[in-house]
């Protein structure tokens, strides 16, 4: 997945863009109107050892048809990274033969506060102490995001057969954090949605404490539905929550 | 910011490569395998920056990714032997500390003894370089087989995890 930004001026930042990376850094935050995780079509492709022929399985037709032939896709081994990687006119083309309408898994956040998880929204509000304590529409808020990733050394079998060495991003997370005041109250969140790419499932976790006594529910909307935990916690005292929304 | 470039090596005989396995050999029941020591870098010699690795830590995992089998299983009695590991601070390494799974993992500290982080700054890749010791980890591993281990070949997967942003 990668993530995009848009901000108010309908500027669009992306951690990508035909291979070049912008930094998340660069996210003027106060600005944000949405940040989101999409899917990048990575599996897609097919590479026979024996013939040599690579299958792109996510490319128009269309746009095929207008080919000339002979157009070169040139990757090079790049020994920075370990990695082979095409070079950017070979990725601008790449890119300008994508299918444009391709399923693709999103996890965004608006700057209200709901999250759109492949269509659906997710949002969280509080009841207690005789009130009704709305968790959105209180911008700005401090935006989180970051990866879980691996790097594996595998040995073969007690040998001293060269290994085997896998890196790979296994969690992806976007939420946010903020202080909410309200008359009488003050609440510490953190809320965050995590694409677990191992487990191919989205849950969120929750991390809320508020500067007094608390009794009530915490009520999570996600999609039609609609889930109600009871919360009873002394003021400051941190309560946790986690359940793993759907799957991806 | 790039992601981050992790990279293992190996020094031997004062000379630093790429490390290209761990061969614990053939370890009577018992007995502990020799002792393999890796560095493991972000951005060896990069020209320009990456992102830290951070909550850097270390464990082993079954081959196919689960706590489980021989070596990662969290229960002793289901495993053959456990990994155990050395982290270095940039003085002195930590007393050894088993590894496993998901419940028995250990921080990892740059050689500069920041814990949990191997930064991805801008460096010259050679580990002598004091400035160049935030890029690194310095870590011990050696295989303990337990007595009633079977005969045989065991595999697993040793398995650094960090976050980025």
């Amino acid at each position: 997945m990668i993530w995009k930004a848009e901000l108010y001026s309908g500027q669009i930042l992306q951690e990508f863009d035909n291979g070049v990376e912008t930094p998340f850094s660069e996210i003027d935050q106060t600005q944000l109107k949405v940040f989101g995780l999409y899917d990048i079509e990575k599996q897609l492709l097919h590479f026979d050892g024996a013939s040599g022929k690579i299958g792109f399985q996510n490319l128009d037709l269309q746009k095929l048809e207008k080919l000339e032939g002979n157009e070169k896709l040139t990757i090079s081994y790049n020994s920075e990274m370990q990695a082979f990687k095409m070079d950017p006119e070979s990725l601008k083309l790449y890119n300008s033969l994508l299918l444009e309408q391709n399923k693709c898994n999103m996890i965004e956040l608006y700057s209200t506060g709901i999250f759109n998880i492949n269509g659906l929204p997710f949002k969280l509000e509080a009841e207690g102490n005789g009130h009704i304590f709305d968790f959105i529409d209180h911008q700005p808020f401090s935006l989180i995001h970051y990866k879980d990733a691996i790097t594996d050394f595998i040995s073969m079998q007690n040998s001293a057969k060269p290994y085997k060495r896998v890196d790979a991003v296994v969690k992806y997370t976007v939420g946010y954090k903020k202080i909410y005041t309200f008359a009488k109250h003050t609440f510490n969140l953190s809320l965050k949605i995590v694409y677990d790419v191992v487990q191919r499932v989205v849950s969120a976790f929750l991390y809320i404490s508020c500067d007094q006594s608390f009794d009530g529910k915490l009520r999570f909307f996600f999609g039609d539905s609609q889930t109600e935990i009871k919360i009873s916690a002394s003021a400051n005292e941190l309560a946790k929550w986690e359940k793993i929304l759907s799957n991806i | 910011m790039a992601q981050p470039i992790p990279k293992w090596y190996e020094v031997v005989d004062e000379v630093e490569a790429i490390a290209l396995s761990w061969s614990v050999g053939t370890v009577d029941a018992g007995n502990f395998s020799a002792e393999k020591e890796f560095y493991i870098w972000n951005n060896k010699s990069g020209v320009t920056p990456v992102s830290d690795m951070t909550n850097v830590f270390i464990t082993t995992k079954h081959t196919d990714g689960t706590d489980s089998g021989l070596i990662a299983d969290p229960n002793p009695a289901s495993r053959a032997g456990v990994v155990e590991v050395q982290t270095f601070d940039g003085s002195v390494f930590s007393a050894w500390q088993e590894i496993h799974g998901s419940t028995s993992t250990v921080t990892l500290l740059n050689a500069q003894g920041a814990s949990g982080v191997i930064e991805g700054a801008v460096n010259d890749g050679n580990r002598i370089t004091p400035a160049t010791a935030v890029n690194f980890a310095r870590v011990k591993l050696r295989l303990q087989v337990y007595e009633w281990a079977p005969a045989g070949a065991v595999s697993w997967k040793t398995r650094v995890s960090y976050q980025y942003t």
